[in-house]
């Protein structure tokens, strides 16, 4: 019954945030990573892997949600969908993982120790991630996420027109997750 | 970054998304038969005794089956295109094709005397029949795999591959009406080869250029 709400409400804010209203995408995209990190912790778990990885996986499937919600069927549920584009990238992570298992012991030991003060922060690697921005997109990022500032704010910082941010925040979260996935081919 | 660091940069970014992937794999397949028709035409000669040919069981057998292979790959695709797995259930829909071929196969082997059967099955034209279906369905393909790269594939190799069948349900259906072998002996050798083809060719695209 209660999941049966949960469901309803996250449509709705799912249909709020596709209608352009962002307090409720954030609401939404909250509520949705602290059910991702617990599910993904598992799957990890599960496959005996260390769990220092866990948050990059939740991220991937946050950017994954938001540059293909096109593939949500609005009369549907969002949970299922959700839980699918989780797999997904639960499931690449892994055998990316199974790949790197050869590497030397001290590099393991290293991943253990980083382990204990990493849960809801990311590896170093993400900050890499945003490193490899360029230009007005890593600008644009770092100002709407690190720093907190709104789309008007960022758009008189830097000069530019709230459109042109918007747009550059758009190409720049398509940049993240591609940065992801190349990460995934190293 | 953190990851409410990240979410606020997301959400930030809230609005409709671009076209619903449903109506982007259907503008892929109508562009695509669009695309294959004007090579066609370009290409090839409508066989001249097409309108006598269209009131012979044999030809409409042929559309019968291209047009499942087309029906049966198409909607497949729209849900292969979505990150939910497809139920099993659901893929038996690529039967459909091979069963029609399979029908039309056995009522051709009771009604032809069975020294015709090589010649029937070898047909006239089987080098064009494996050249140009490929061919034809190429520019198909090419533009699923752009409609579907804006989707996001459970399994990436089988949408290429059935995104393949689009392209060779298409293509075959267009062919049907230059090619005069109208024997189910002759399709399901020659045609099902090349429609292999192109499914193996959609699925090595598909494995590579549907990743997400």
């Amino acid at each position: 019954m209660a999941q049966l709400k949960r469901e309803e409400e996250w449509a709705a804010l799912m249909r709020a945030a596709i209608d352009g209203d962002e307090a409720a995408y954030r609401m939404l995209l909250e509520s949705l990573a602290l059910g991702l990190r617990a599910a993904v912790r598992r799957g990890f778990a599960q496959a005996g892997a260390s769990l220092s990885d866990v948050e990059d996986v939740v991220q991937e499937t946050l950017l994954a949600l938001h540059l293909k919600r096109n593939t949500w069927d609005p009369s549907q549920p969002l949970g299922p969908w959700v839980r699918a584009i989780a797999r997904h990238k639960l499931i690449d992570a892994l055998r990316r993982r199974g790949r790197r298992i050869q590497v030397p012991i001290e590099s393991v030991l290293e991943t253990l120790a980083a382990e204990e003060n990493s849960s809801g922060v990311d590896r170093q690697d993400a900050e890499r991630l945003v490193n490899g921005l360029h230009g007005r997109q890593q600008e644009v990022v770092r100002a709407i996420s690190l720093e907190g500032q709104s789309i008007r704010d960022v758009a008189q910082r830097l000069q530019m027109k709230e459109v042109a941010v918007r747009v550059a925040l758009h190409r720049g979260l398509k940049t993240l997750a591609n940065l992801h996935q190349k990460d995934q081919d190293e | 970054m953190k990851t409410d660091d990240l979410i606020a940069a997301i959400s930030a970014d809230a609005g409709a998304p671009g076209a619903p992937i449903g109506r982007l794999v259907w503008l892929g397949a109508g562009a695509g038969i669009l695309a294959a028709a004007v090579l066609f035409f370009t290409l090839l000669p409508v066989r001249p005794d097409m309108m006598e040919a269209m009131a012979t069981p044999r030809f409409l057998f042929k559309w019968a089956f291209t047009l499942t292979l087309l029906a049966s790959a198409m909607a497949l695709i729209l849900q292969l295109a979505r990150p939910q797995p497809v139920p099993r259930l659901q893929l038996l829909a690529l039967l459909a094709a091979p069963m029609v071929l399979a029908a039309g196969v056995g009522s051709e082997l009771i009604m032809l005397p069975s020294s015709d059967w090589m010649p029937t099955m070898v047909g006239t034209n089987a080098m064009g029949c494996m050249v140009l279906i490929p061919l034809l369905s190429a520019l198909p393909l090419v533009v699923m795999i752009i409609a579907l790269r804006q989707g996001a594939p459970a399994r990436p190799a089988l949408a290429g591959a059935v995104a393949g069948l689009v392209a060779a349900g298409i293509a075959a259906t267009l062919y049907a009406t230059h090619c005069q072998n109208d024997s189910p002996l002759f399709m399901a050798v020659w045609y099902a080869m090349a429609t292999a083809i192109v499914a193996a060719a959609g699925a090595l695209l598909g494995a590579r250029l549907l990743r997400w």
